[in-house]
């Protein structure tokens, strides 16, 4: 375990790395994120958007969203198999969420959104399923003195709570909770794993902050090399327990905890089967990517010539091997980690296999 | 064709190949959501079969046991109407109920009164 592969990984990998080929050069959409908002009615000392109560960014109004998706992407997909995400920002500050839900629904799409559920009231959530909403995922960082210590709003833990409840109750509803792992949970991560059961909690998702947007001044939000493996053996002992199925984000390579800390082998699906249209228009892959990346505009180009024609460095890592992954052993499975780990001068910023202590 | 080859070759040994993305929700394909069952009887209590049970487009009839189960991409609300008159038990009246949730509504027995000649 920890960095060397077993044989069950070293064979996954080499198969899977013949199908990643396969599914960049076929790169099917399969999820669209729309940033209807920067707006937020939080300040999250991590965010990754810098977002603002008042952003000065407008929102995208709904009909430009709705004209690319009807002339440029229905034509050419199965809606039926493209997942729409409205992010933020926070998406519940949009008053028409509802009719957009419908609107989407009403095309065949399946949609889903991300909160803060600090707004998620039972009324809200019930109009929101009845507007079709498919699939759902709120954060929660720990309990109240961590939440509060990164959310800064007092009420945001009952809130984000009481939401959780809700979405899990429901069982139409595919939902999961997001945490971003501090230093300060980690020696609560098993407790907080339980109080997450006691709420209906199935699916848990675990990030650790990357150094981007507010979270790069912040270094005490981050965890150290021995931190981050005892968190991947914390992940692996959970879903070896199977009560609470933990997984790590998508986000970084593995190495040895492939397979264990999350159910599929590493793959950045960023313009491979995930696009983005940005808040002001802009085409990349996933929202969290640097602008440095971006594809194109909706304003200005075509987003199915976009999608068709561009994205060569999101499908061919070829400019990523330099520096430490120049002549790392394990560039072949994992080809230079998460395009959003990229900053301005496409340098990476974090390998989460070096970062493995074991 | 490798590919789909490789897709099934990995869930075989239960590895999922779809990913949540980055800071995304759960992925789900689309799935029609506001289905409708129950069954249909009259004021005694006694199944009704052939009314015919809709949601949005769709069209189904109520079997021997009054029992139907309709579903539809339009959500909208299920219609319950008596399309063959006088057989099978009588002429009963039209009846319209909201469906309030996403996924199958389970509306029990349904009782539709007898038209007033």
């Amino acid at each position: 375990m920890g960095k060397r592969l077993s044989v069950r990984q070293w064979l996954a990998l080499k198969l899977f790395k013949k199908l990643r080929q396969i599914r960049r050069d076929e790169h099917v959409l399969n999820t669209l994120f729309w940033e209807c908002t920067l707006r937020c009615n939080l300040q999250c000392r991590h965010c990754g958007s810098d977002c603002r109560v008042d952003s000065e960014l407008r929102d995208m109004p709904a009909e430009e969203f709705f004209k690319v998706l009807d002339k440029e992407i229905t034509p050419n997909v199965n809606p039926n198999k493209v997942l729409v995400i409205l992010s933020g920002g926070e998406v519940l500050v949009r008053k028409d969420l509802e009719q957009i839900g419908i609107n989407l629904y009403r095309r065949g799409y399946p949609w889903g959104m991300v909160t803060n559920g600090l707004a998620l009231t039972r009324q809200r959530l019930d109009s929101l399923v009845r507007a079709g909403l498919h699939s759902i995922t709120v954060s929660l960082d720990g309990f109240e003195e961590h939440h509060l210590h990164i959310r800064q709003n007092k009420e945001s833990f009952g809130r984000a709570v009481e939401a959780i409840r809700m979405i899990s109750a429901d069982k139409e509803l595919a939902s999961d909770v997001v945490t971003c792992v501090t230093p300060a949970l980690l020696p609560h991560l098993h407790r907080f794993k339980e109080f997450l059961y006691s709420l209906g909690v199935r699916q848990w998702r675990l990030f650790t902050i990357f150094p981007v947007g507010r979270a790069a001044k912040d270094m005490s939000m981050q965890l150290n090399d021995e931190e981050f493996t005892y968190l991947m053996e914390f992940i692996e002992e959970c879903r070896k327990e199977g009560r609470v199925m933990a997984s790590y984000g998508c986000e970084g390579f593995l190495g040895g905890y492939e397979l264990r800390a999350r159910t599929n082998p590493f793959e950045c699906h960023a313009g491979v089967g995930v696009a983005s249209i940005r808040v002001n228009g802009d085409i990349s892959g996933c929202t969290s990517v640097r602008a440095n990346f971006t594809q194109g505009n909706i304003y200005k180009d075509s987003f199915w010539d976009v999608w068709q024609n561009r994205f060569e460095k999101f499908r061919n890592r070829a400019w990523a091997k330099k520096g430490k992954c120049a002549d790392c052993k394990m560039w072949q499975y994992c080809e230079g980690n998460g395009m959003h780990l990229y900053d301005d001068d496409e340098n990476l910023l974090v390998c989460h296999y070096h970062r493995l202590t074991k | 064709m490798w590919g789909k080859i490789l897709t099934r070759l990995f869930a075989l040994f239960g590895i999922t190949l779809t990913c949540v993305a980055c800071y995304g929700t759960p992925y789900e394909e689309f799935r029609p959501y506001f289905g409708a069952s129950g069954r249909v009887v009259d004021e005694e209590g006694e199944p009704i079969p052939g009314i015919e049970a809709s949601v949005g487009n769709n069209k189904v009839l109520t079997k021997a046991d009054g029992h139907f189960y309709v579903e539809s991409f339009d959500y909208s609300k299920l219609t319950l109407i008596d399309i063959d008159g006088e057989e099978n038990g009588g002429d009963f009246e039209r009846k319209d109920i909201e469906l309030m949730y996403q996924g199958n509504n389970d509306v029990g027995d349904v009782v539709l009164e007898r038209k007033q000649n």
